[in-house]
């Protein structure tokens, strides 16, 4: 559908205070200096394009308004508010946008025919590339390939070579994260099993069972074990340390007294034999004593001497007057006459025994077998057996103290044996009863200590001792093995626990889950994570290629710039209508960066032809570029003094040109101070549109004002 | 002895879907005419607990001959044999090590059952087991299929896991609950015989297991709809309907259809990339597809494609496009394939359907 400028509507334009126009297919504006024509153009070029493309646009306080038809059912408002949408926001030219310089190839302001600015021939190498080689689109192209994946390769196996930045940086670090997930599925498919942990914690109830019950069993022994303490505790209770020591004590007491008293009185009874008439020699002597006094002599003659003598002498002393020594003498003198007064009794008492005298001596003699010669033998037996007789008597008070000893070991040994055993035991038994009551002793002392070791083993604390028969015996070896089973199983479930906590800590971690969340949650969401990621990996790894391949086909395209330029320029929708607007050059050429125009004498650079050649041919191109450009959509042309540079007859054909423009759908707004144009869009172009064709003269709009 | 297996029928009445027990029937006259009379579904027969239980009845009734030996999903972890009132089944509501005849193979059943593991139940029995020589039936994920979706079971059960594998060795574990049917010897996820929805595209299928020689074979089951989900990548070029039947034919062909087969399928295509002309896209695809019966009359889906006459920048693509299908590319899943790799290029070239170009 065409897009063709309906109306304007402006006021305070520069000279124009107030000026409103409805356009057709083709337009002449026409006006002398001053009156507001290049006023008008840039309100179009400010109003319609976000590009303008032209320097010193004059910023004039008009306000007003283009209606566009073409862009949608109704018409289009274009105005100079900012923010406004321009032609280029509604205009796609076969999906692309708008070249950049698609504003100057459509508007010609003040003559100035120029496609670009300040390039040799009025046009350069980026326009050519833009309308002939399509350079513009292969840029737009190239812009959406990341610059990272731009210096990227493929190897010939498809893997991607470069940078290590921006995307492909990204697609390495998903593909890690793919593989750290796949490690971790493969770490799951290794370590989580329900079946090995099941197995192990089946293993393990049966071990601990076992082990209960061997525990039970271990603390029943025990308390089996503190029964017999005690049973042997009230064994040894019954038999007192002190009280077996003391029997024995006694009894060896008792027995060597006994032995003792044996031995004494064997002894007292071979020294009584030795002296068993020494009882009748004592009497003997004595009765042979008394009677020997009947013969004996009269006392001595000598105490009467020294009774004298004392006397005399008492007698001098006192006439000496020494009382003292005369009492002293007196008294002894005294005693003196007492003995002999005395002896003289004993010798008359003993005379009437001295019958008995011989019948003493055969009686000696029978008793002793020795003859009897006196007294003096009697007193030599009588002294002979003195000893033994004493020797008797010693033994006899020997014996006399230890038998109430002996007396009371015996009670006291008979009540030991009492208490100990309850019975009386006869005393040629004591020793083997003592035996047995010490060994039964020692049994429950050493049956104690063994008993106490053996408890200690089993490492049973009292409170925990059972009474209860477990059903099982105690074997410390199964207890142990047992023992050590458990703890490496524990030890084994430990560190199964400990790998598969480790394992969804990592899982967690990479899910961003809390490490508290059940595992089959986890486990999805690894899976939607894996997808996630597999996905992402997956669209930037076609993203990258895509660029990577694109981009090889934009560089070889590149590289056929030159010829697509060329082979634009020289095919006939170029060529043809330079020739019908000079009727001199057929055929256009790029050298170097400049265009390079042939007629039949030779070849020009498009800057060395004169200002109108150059007009008519810009103008022809643009035209051409135009039509080429916009395809089956027509757009419209704004020609300010386009034609001012070309003579009358090259007008003409310009004018022809135009014309067939129009008639394949473009419209022209041409604006003119210039009265030949003027007359000749009346000779030639009104004739063929008739009331298409719309004319205005600035003056006659100044003057309705 | 021959036995036939299946799972995840997700049963309701016969009224809502008939086409699931269309494919139980087509199973069970499949068995008949092979002599084949125990039947069993490991897990899902029914798509709840709570379900109307008279459609199955009767046919377990139609088919006195058959036994069907069932074990509760995650979909009926409740089922009971109470509720069924036929003598030719038998639900396995706990775990039990059964022998189908004497001095044959011992099968464990193993019902679904929430927050255990496979494992774990295996482990109970374990003494009893010989390597090699006992058959695992149960519902649940293996987890080797962890690298893969399954849209219409969404979430993680009852796992099985490699470890498990090897410590209990199964000479086969037939497994519901992944509709999508998977061998990974020993291991055997018979699928869903009749696709549940769009997304179980293809025909399905139920398993034969000789239990003397431990063969596994895979019957297709004639069920009354295929879902078929497809997605196709479109190019613009000169060619452009040459190119596009080619692929379409190739789409078809990979479905692997018998003639009767065709007027089963569901189809729901959804179309990508980028067409020169919308309607003779259209056109062709209609064209291509003739004969086959669109999910819920869903005709394809072309919102996705976007559409160029750019001549320039569609022959730019078709020199892409043979760089691309001259070259060798990934073979890993998780690698993009060529209509990916193409649709991004299609994306550079022609701009994103929502970009700036169009």
């Amino acid at each position: 559908m065409a897009v063709h400028i309906e109306k304007i509507k402006v006021t305070n334009l520069g000279p124009l205070p107030e000026f409103d126009m409805k356009f057709g297919p083709v337009n002449l504006i026409y006006g002398r200096n001053e009156q507001g024509k290049t006023h008008l153009v840039e309100f179009l070029i400010r109003a319609l394009f976000k590009k303008p493309g032209f320097d010193n646009l004059r910023e004039t306080g008009s306000r007003g308004e283009v209606l566009v038809s073409g862009l949608g059912e109704t018409l289009v408002s274009f105005t100079l508010k900012a923010r406004s949408r321009k032609l280029e926001d509604y205009i796609a030219i076969d999906d692309r946008k708008l070249p950049p310089s698609m504003s100057r190839l459509i508007v010609v302001r003040a003559g100035e025919v120029s496609l670009a600015q300040n390039a040799p021939g009025g046009i350069d190498r980026v326009i050519l590339k833009e309308y002939l080689s399509n350079e513009g689109f292969l840029d737009e192209i190239q812009n959406r390939i990341k610059k990272t994946i731009q210096g990227a390769s493929l190897d010939s196996a498809g893997m991607i070579i470069g940078n290590m930045s921006g995307e492909i940086k990204t697609r390495e670090e998903k593909k890690k994260q793919l593989t750290a997930i796949d490690n971790l599925i493969s770490r799951l498919q290794a370590i989580y099993s329900g079946g090995h942990r099941a197995i192990l914690n089946h293993q393990l109830e049966t071990e601990r069972s076992t082990f209960d019950n061997l525990e039970r069993a271990r603390r029943h022994l025990a308390w089996q074990l503190s029964q017999e303490i005690d049973h042997f505790e009230d064994e040894k209770a019954l038999l007192p340390q002190d009280v077996i020591q003391t029997l024995g004590q006694n009894i060896h007491q008792y027995r060597e007294l006994k032995k003792q008293c044996i031995e004494r009185e064997h002894q007292r009874k071979e020294k009584e034999i030795l002296c068993i008439h020494y009882p009748w020699l004592v009497e003997a002597i004595d009765i042979y004593k008394n009677a020997v006094a009947q013969n004996a002599q009269r006392p001595s003659l000598i105490i009467v001497i020294m009774i004298g003598v004392l006397l005399l002498s008492a007698v001098v002393a006192s006439f000496l007057k020494l009382p003292f020594v005369t009492l002293l003498l007196n008294l002894l003198a005294a005693g003196l006459c007492w003995e002999y007064y005395r002896r003289m009794n004993i010798l008359l008492a003993k005379a009437a025994e001295v019958k008995e005298k011989e019948a003493i001596t055969v009686e000696f003699m029978q008793r002793f077998k020795k003859s009897f010669t006196g007294l003096a033998v009697m007193e030599e037996q009588r002294k002979k057996m003195e000893p033994e007789t004493i020797g008797v008597r010693l033994i006899q008070d020997e014996l006399e103290k230890v038998y109430p000893v002996i007396k009371g070991l015996q009670e006291a040994i008979e009540q030991a044996f009492k208490r100990l055993i309850g019975l009386v035991v006869e005393e040629t038994d004591w020793e083997a009863q003592f035996t047995v009551l010490q060994d039964r002793r020692t049994k429950a002392e050493e049956a104690i200590l063994k008993t106490q070791r053996h408890l200690a083993q089993l490492n049973v604390s009292l409170v925990d001792l059972l009474p209860e028969e477990p059903g099982v015996v105690f074997d410390p070896d199964a207890h142990e093995t047992c023992r050590i089973r458990i703890t490496a199983l524990e030890n084994e479930l430990k560190a199964e626990t400990d790998a598969m906590n480790d394992l969804k800590r990592e899982i967690a971690n990479c899910t961003g889950d809390v490490f508290s969340v059940e595992w089959e949650t986890l486990i999805q969401n690894m899976r939607v994570k894996r997808a996630d990621t597999a996905e992402q990996y997956r669209t930037l790894t076609a993203q990258i290629v895509a660029g990577v391949l694109v981009n090889e086909a934009l560089t070889t395209l590149r590289q056929q710039e030159n010829q697509h330029i060329r082979d634009g320029l020289q095919a006939a929708w170029v060529s043809e209508p330079i020739k019908r607007v000079t009727h001199k050059y057929e055929q256009i050429d790029l050298e170097g960066d400049q265009l390079r125009v042939t007629d039949g004498s030779g070849g020009f650079l498009l800057s060395e032809l004169s200002t109108g050649a150059q007009e008519q041919i810009l103008l022809s191109l643009r035209m051409a570029f135009s039509r080429k450009m916009m395809g089956q959509e027509p757009l419209f042309l704004i020609l300010d003094d386009a034609f001012q540079h070309s003579d009358w007859q090259r007008r003409e054909w310009l004018v022809e040109e135009m014309i067939g423009l129009v008639q394949h759908g473009w419209q022209i707004l041409y604006f003119t101070m210039d009265d030949h144009v003027r007359d000749l869009f009346e000779t030639r172009v009104r004739p063929v549109f008739g009331a298409d064709y719309c004319y205005r003269d600035l003056a006659q709009s100044q003057a309705g004002r | 002895m021959n036995i036939a297996l299946t799972a995840d029928l997700h049963l309701t009445t016969r009224l809502d879907h008939p086409e699931r027990y269309s494919a139980l029937e087509d199973i069970l006259s499949q068995m008949r005419l092979s002599s084949i009379q125990t039947l069993i579904i490991a897990g899902d027969l029914f798509d709840t607990s709570q379900n109307q239980f008279t459609d199955f009845e009767r046919l377990c009734k139609e088919h006195a001959d058959v036994q069907f030996l069932i074990v509760p999903g995650n979909h009926d972890p409740s089922l009971r044999n109470q509720q069924i009132a036929v003598p030719n089944m038998h639900i396995f509501t706990r775990p039990e090590l059964h022998c189908l005849e004497p001095e044959s193979i011992p099968f464990f059943f193993l019902p679904y059952e929430k927050g255990k593991t496979m494992g774990e139940r295996i482990a109970e029995v374990e003494p009893q087991l010989s390597p090699n020589h006992w058959v695992l039936v149960a519902h649940g994920d293996y987890l080797e299929s962890l690298r893969e979706a399954n849209p219409y079971e969404d979430g993680f059960y009852m796992p099985f896991t490699r470890r498990d594998l090897v410590a209990f060795q199964p000479a086969r574990a037939f497994l519901g609950h992944i509709h999508l049917p998977a061998d990974r010897d020993p291991v055997f996820y018979t699928g869903s015989p009749c696709g549940l929805d769009i997304t179980e595209t293809g025909p399905r299928r139920f398993l034969v297991y000789d239990l003397c020689s431990d063969r596994v074979e895979s019957r297709r089951v004639n069920s009354a709809v295929i879902f078929i989900n497809e997605t196709l990548t479109i190019f613009p070029m000169e060619n452009e309907a040459e190119y596009l039947q080619q692929k379409t034919r190739a789409m078809i062909r990979k479905w692997d259809l018998s003639p009767i087969e065709i007027p089963k399928v569901r189809l729901r295509l959804k179309v990508n990339g980028f067409s020169s002309d919308r309607e003779s896209l259209l056109r062709i695809l209609y064209e291509c597809f003739n004969g086959f019966a669109y999910y819920k009359n869903e005709l394809p889906d072309i919102t996705e494609v976007a559409f160029s006459t750019d001549p320039d920048r569609s022959a730019l693509a078709e020199v892409v496009r043979q760089r691309i299908t001259e070259r060798p590319w990934f073979v890993s899943s998780d690698e993009p394939g060529e209509d990916e790799i193409l649709l991004a290029t299609l994306k550079l070239i022609f701009g994103d359907k929502n970009g700036s170009s169009h």
